[in-house]
């Protein structure tokens, strides 16, 4: 790191203690945990503003997190169904999960003091893993054998090229799903620290701004292309 | 004549003029999203072809049809992106 940031979770006693494993980075662990359980949180306290009230919709007057867990979720939801349809209930969970921990994970990165878990490669490569794992098992749990149709493209004698070349594109997915989160979310903080060292007054608000608005259109072009991909997945080979 | 009709003209991929723009906000960040993908073809590409050629020790051949390979998969990606891109929201054209 150029700037000397500091970083308040490299202080504490589960930093050091992850600092002695070697071949590790601890901070961007750290960090996930500490992302994992601000949405733990957010859960059980949605969960019990719901079981409090015994009724599908809390009427609260302000703005509460219920509120603004209900309008994610719904718009998510029915973000979805524009795209998948009736397949939109199955796949929410997997969707959401992923899109919300990015959310959360890259708007940490605006707090000054702490690190975005997804400007480390690990993590990002992680969800970009676990979610064309997910495509290619939900393509044969629904098409079962006739999912290799996908591969084999239109023309029966260039089948074993295009198969290659198929193999090829999906693996090009997840780089791509990786690396645009991690070079996004990893060079606005560059940036931010940098000013952050260089002009510590009123400059960095405008990087902050900044930062904010990437980190949402990242979140949601993840989320776009993992639906658009699961969607691929569960759509008849032409 | 703008851009946008010239370009719907000399399309192999059919089209009416109305269905050439993209709607929304939506379909300009699946757009966004194909740069990367086509770089990142050719990357995976040669890496395969790179690290085969290590396992056979025949050095410059495989990581040249790989690199090939990984271009086609840029241009499929390509492709694909024009076909779904242009027919929105239930207009494709069997």
């Amino acid at each position: 790191m150029t700037a000397e940031t500091f970083i308040i979770l490299d202080h504490t006693p589960l930093y050091s203690a992850l600092e002695k494993i070697e071949g590790i980075d601890p901070a961007p662990i750290i960090h996930a945990g500490l992302v994992s359980l601000l949405l733990v949180g957010l859960a059980i306290t949605v969960n019990r503003s719901y079981r409090r009230n015994q009724r599908v919709l809390p009427e609260e007057k302000t703005f509460t997190v219920t509120n603004f867990m209900e309008m994610a979720i719904g718009g998510l939801f029915e973000f979805m169904q524009q795209t998948m349809g009736d397949n939109a209930k199955k796949f929410l969970p997997l969707i959401g999960t992923t899109g919300i921990f990015i959310l959360i994970s890259n708007l940490l990165g605006t707090i000054p003091g702490f690190d975005p878990p997804t400007s480390n490669l690990n993590t990002t490569l992680a969800c970009a893993i676990v979610i064309v794992v997910a495509t290619h098992y939900v393509g044969i749990r629904t098409h079962g054998v006739k999912y290799i149709k996908h591969f084999l493209g239109p023309v029966l004698w260039l089948a074993p090229l295009m198969f290659v070349i198929e193999i090829i594109g999906h693996l090009a997915r997840i780089l791509s799903l990786s690396f645009r989160l991690f070079g996004n979310m990893f060079g606005d903080h560059m940036v931010l620290g940098i000013f952050m060292g260089m002009v510590p007054l009123l400059i960095p608000v405008a990087f902050m701004g900044l930062g904010v608005f990437v980190s949402v259109v990242q979140a949601f072009v993840f989320t776009l292309l993992s639906i658009l991909y699961i969607s691929g997945a569960l759509e008849e080979a032409h | 004549m703008t851009f946008e009709s010239r370009f719907v003209k000399l399309s192999p991929f059919a089209l009416k003029p109305h269905m050439a723009k993209p709607k929304t906000f939506y379909d300009l960040l699946k757009f966004s999203s194909l740069g990367l993908e086509m770089g990142a073809s050719v990357v995976i590409g040669l890496l395969v072809g790179i690290y085969l050629d290590r396992k056979f020790g025949i050095y410059p051949w495989l990581t040249l049809l790989f690199m090939c390979f990984g271009f086609v998969a840029a241009t499929k990606a390509l492709i694909k992106a024009v076909k779904k891109g242009f027919f929105l929201e239930g207009e494709r054209e069997e």
